[in-house]
């Protein structure tokens, strides 16, 4: 079935059905993942998926849902029918009704796809041969001790989306997104410690821009150095510091921290609400700092429509250090008090869409430029020379925390952590390094100690979302590295035993 | 449902076995497909059958294809059913071709074996799914009514039933069913509890999970007394199961071992090293009727084993799929499906409710914050425990809030560090020798 075919058929089954009301989602994916590890394959596998979900209503707002991996029409009557009969016997069990769906805006859009190259346009050999030769470079990158061993992995996929609705509502587009991946374990003195530096796109262009340029091998020696040296460096011991952490982290301190807390599904709960509702006005921070998410054609977590089929907005959601607005879907944002943005996204054709970031960002009014360089070392010297020429240097700790490995928060009592790569101090000009050690807080503590930004803007950290079990793409950044300064509710853990 | 995506498999790649394809015939497959019918209910913020939790239906029949090639090259795929018929299956077979490799390690196709009989299959589930779903709906409204008037309650109920499909150009034909059944609730996000296995859970197993996660939250209401440098932490059974998935899944790994990515080296287990405390077994289990990590195939062919991994303090062997039990010489073990697939044991322990009384100061760690993020490798953690619970003159008596820092090796190196089991919990308590900061 091809792409019109889809958005006919889902028109059809929406519009048809004459109980209720209807919400189909249509997908097809197209994907395919080579694996490389010490210079030789070891997977390259493809796959081709499509299915069908279908969100029926009550005339009273019960919903119910019912999915099939088969696109026959049938197939599609069947479910509808029996979305409804679920949907049904929730009304007769006492569910909580939800009409909201009934006043959203109608829209048709055919979004095309933003790609370059289609799916299959370079051959599985080539992409197979480009990996390869990317992969094989990494080999050549000597440590000084101990020995590395290099994994690569390039994954190219094509999710094609159709939503129908029974008011005529008929959207679709196409999120292309390919990544390569190079993980590096570097074992020394009986330690092991791995990391990850990747480059991402939206085609197989970025195996014909990484052969020619080697960006990301250059950010990848740099890493293997600084993890070669993390790997047998000291603890940082636990307690308070200024700090500056990278934009990977950045992006993680505002997904976590701030972006599922303002969710409209989860205002309930969080931290960031009273009684129910976002707590609008309250000022977060008196530093001119900004929280924003924003679907961005291109990027790894690129989604224009909702899963529902309304246009997705940017949202502000820290605006001048204040809370502003949340991320809300049809079905929760007047209850959570915010506005309607659009921001429903599934995993899958078979999960029900909740409410989700897409590219979070931190920005800061302050900035401090640095010149540009792929050079980790470089980059670290010029942070130092930035801070110390302005006066903003801890004399005596001051650290730099790079590279995020993942974080979590409790949304109800605020607390968060984060942990990354390893740190470096500043404040001393031997630049020591450190191994990581979880970064961790409050939430509403955090961006009162927000001070700042150094370098350029960076949007592509990108990673994957595991709210409620449903796997989707994230991504984000800063406008810099971002500076934090000492506060008491914000701790680096390390080893409180020695 | 019916055969009708493995009838097609089966004729695309005995075909192919004969017809070159792009020049190469066939030489050898394994389909490994799952007919499946599934039932979601849920709770969301107090609400049975949210928008975000509506009764929800899933049929599927997908699963994946692995192929051999005469010139010794591999493909591998996702599969679904299609409605392209004969065309889209001759350019599946060409695209499987084209991005097929070299597999230095030289896989086979596994060959029948006795296939172990593991009840791992409800007819009740199935009866529920197919005729009447008054049971999963119950329970969703029990949770509802029952709940802490003050808690914030979400919740999950999920009922399955799958058809497995294993064949084999060797001579694998298995066709059996599984069923699973698994319920969870949580409360504030502070507290969460759950039953999942193969069948459903008895009244006496929900009404034991139920009054505990209801006696916790209340317990958490309140403050206690911040702790000593003398208080002992406890891991909590679920925080234990988080330390298996982060810690020991990923180095007793076989492909991590080989390839230098553990903290194991193959020699260790060939030399049955003693790295764990004499007393500590840990063993792989998918022989356990109805257990939720029992199974009779693996995705790859082969029969459910009980495995001895660690048998008191000494390595054994790692868990080995077709690839690494080739490098490693040796036959495929089980494989644990998740933590819960890995089985603790010590030869001292002791009954959690008589163990409680002997602590006189106390903090039981009922979840972490990060645990995902640190060195599986090192087994260095250093993480923030906002809901604990603080154990006073053997008595549970209120919440505290606290950071722990350790190092799992050395945990269960340790003589000191002892093991409790509950009835309701699959993984013991570890009563450790960390020493606890206040957060």
């Amino acid at each position: 079935m091809n792409y019109q075919e889809i958005r006919k058929s889902a028109e059809y089954t929406a519009t048809k059905f004459r109980q209720g009301y209807l919400i189909v989602r249509i997908q097809t994916r197209s994907e395919l993942s080579i694996s490389l590890n010490s210079g030789r394959i070891e997977n390259f596998s493809t796959s081709s998926e499509s299915g069908i979900g279908i969100q029926a209503f009550t005339n009273k707002g019960a919903p119910g849902f019912a999915s099939a991996n088969n696109l026959t029409p049938e197939i599609a009557d069947q479910l509808a029918q029996k979305a409804y009969e679920l949907a049904l016997d929730n009304e007769r069990s006492g569910c909580e009704l939800n009409t909201s769906i009934f006043q959203a805006p109608r829209a048709r859009e055919d979004i095309p796809n933003a790609a370059k190259y289609d799916f299959h346009e370079i051959s599985p050999v080539r992409l197979q041969e480009l990996t390869m030769n990317i992969h094989q470079r990494l080999l050549e990158i000597k440590i000084k001790r101990g020995n590395i061993a290099w994994q690569t992995s390039y994954r190219q996929i094509e999710d094609y989306w159709c939503i129908a609705r029974q008011d005529g509502t008929l959207v679709s587009f196409v999120t292309p997104r390919s990544v390569i991946v190079h993980q590096g374990t570097i074992k020394q003195e009986n330690i092991s410690q791995s990391f990850s530096v990747n480059r991402s796109g939206v085609d197989a262009e970025i195996l014909l821009d990484e052969e020619q340029d080697m960006v990301l091998h250059q950010k990848t020696q740099s890493k293997a150095d600084f993890i070669q040296k993390v790997s047998v460096a000291p603890q940082i011991i636990s307690g308070s510091y200024p700090v500056l952490i990278d934009y990977g982290l950045a992006k993680g301190l505002a997904h976590e921290a701030f972006g599922h807390a303002v969710e409209s599904d989860l205002v309930e709960e969080s931290i960031l609400s009273e009684n129910g509702k976002l707590r609008k006005g309250l000022v977060i921070s008196e530093k001119d700092i900004s929280i924003i998410d924003e679907s961005i054609k291109g990027d790894w977590a690129y989604q224009p429509y909702s899963a529902n089929g309304i246009l997705r907005k940017p949202v502000e959601i820290v605006k001048n250090g204040v809370l502003q607005s949340g991320l809300g879907d049809i079905f929760s944002s007047d209850k959570a008090g915010i506005e309607m943005t659009g921001a429903g996204r599934a995993e899958y054709y078979g999960s029900v869409p909740l409410p989700r970031m897409t590219n979070i960002r931190l920005e800061t009014a302050e900035n401090i430029p640095l010149p540009v360089t792929l050079n980790l070392q470089e980059e670290i010297l010029n942070l130092r020379q930035a801070l110390k020429e302005r006066d903003l240097l801890d004399e005596r700790v001051h650290y730099l925390l790079l590279g995020y490995r993942g974080g979590q928060v409790n949304p109800k009592t605020g607390d968060f952590v984060f942990q990354c790569d390893g740190a470096v101090n500043l404040a001393d000009p031997d630049l020591p390094i450190f191994q990581p050690g979880i970064f961790s807080g409050k939430i509403l503590s955090v961006l009162k100690s927000v001070q700042l930004s150094l370098g350029s803007e960076k949007l592509d950290a990108i990673g994957t979302c595991g709210k409620a079990g449903q796997l989707v793409p994230s991504s984000g950044g800063a406008s810099g590295y971002i500076s934090i300064a000492k506060n008491e509710n914000i701790r680096l853990g390390g080893n409180s035993n020695e | 449902m019916n055969n009708s995506l493995l009838e097609t498999l089966l004729d695309v790649l005995n075909k192919a076995q004969i017809k070159p394809i792009d020049g190469v015939k066939l030489k050898g497959w394994r389909i490994t497909l799952g007919q499946s019918q599934r039932i979601n209910l849920g709770v969301k913020n107090d609400s049975a059958g949210s928008v975000y939790t509506p009764p929800s239906y899933s049929g599927r029949e997908s699963g994946e294809v692995f192929l051999i090639w005469e010139d010794g090259k591999c493909s591998r795929s996702r599969v679904q059913n299609t409605v392209g018929g004969e065309k889209h299956w001759s350019e599946q077979l060409l695209l499987w071709r084209l991005t097929a490799y070299e597999d230095h390690h030289k896989i086979n196709i596994p060959s029948p074996e006795k296939m172990p009989e593991v009840q791992i299959a409800n007819r009740d589930i199935f009866n529920m799914l197919t005729t009447d779903t008054s049971y999963i709906f119950g329970q969703q409204q029990r949770i509802i009514s029952d709940r802490p008037t003050k808690a914030l309650t979400n919740a999950s109920l999920v009922a399955s039933w799958v058809r497995n499909l294993i064949y084999t150009s060797t001579g694998i034909a298995a066709d059996y069913p599984e069923s699973r059944y698994a319920v969870s609730w949580s409360f504030d996000s502070q507290i969460s509890q759950g039953f999942a296995e193969r069948r459903f859970p008895t009244a006496e197993e929900w009404g034991g999970l139920w009054e505990e996660s209801v006696y916790m939250y209340n317990l958490l209401q309140t403050r206690s007394q911040p702790i000593t440098k003398d208080t002992v932490v406890i891991l909590a059974p679920q925080v234990v199961g988080q330390m298996l998935d982060q810690f020991i899944l990923p180095n007793f790994q076989g492909e991590n071992i080989l390839e230098n990515q553990s903290k194991f080296k193959a020699e260790d287990f060939h030399k049955e090293e003693l790295f764990f405390n004499e007393g500590l077994s840990l063993i792989i289990d998918p022989l356990q009727p109805e257990r939720w990590t029992s199974y009779i195939l693996t995705a790859e062919g082969i029969p459910a084993v009980r495995t001895v991994v660690v048998n008191n303090g000494h390595l054994l062997t790692p868990y080995l799929n077709t690839k690494d039990a080739k490098r490693w010489q040796a036959h495929p073990t089980a494989i644990p499906m998740g933590s819960g697939g890995i089985t603790i044991n010590h030869n001292q322990s002791s009954s959690w409710l008589e163990k409680i009384k002997e602590i006189q100061d106390g903090v039981l760690v009922l979840s972490v914050l990060g645990l995902h993020t640190q060195n599986p490798v090192t087994g260095s953690y250093s993480l923030a425990a906002p809901s604990c619970l603080r154990i006073e003159n053997g008595i549970l008596t209120g919440r505290t809030d606290i950071r722990i820092s350790d190092n799992i090796w050395n945990v269960m190196k340790s003589k000191d560090t002892a093991y409790a089991f509950s009835q309701t919990d699959n993984h013991p308590y570890i009563i450790t020798t960390t020493r606890p900061e206040n957060l």
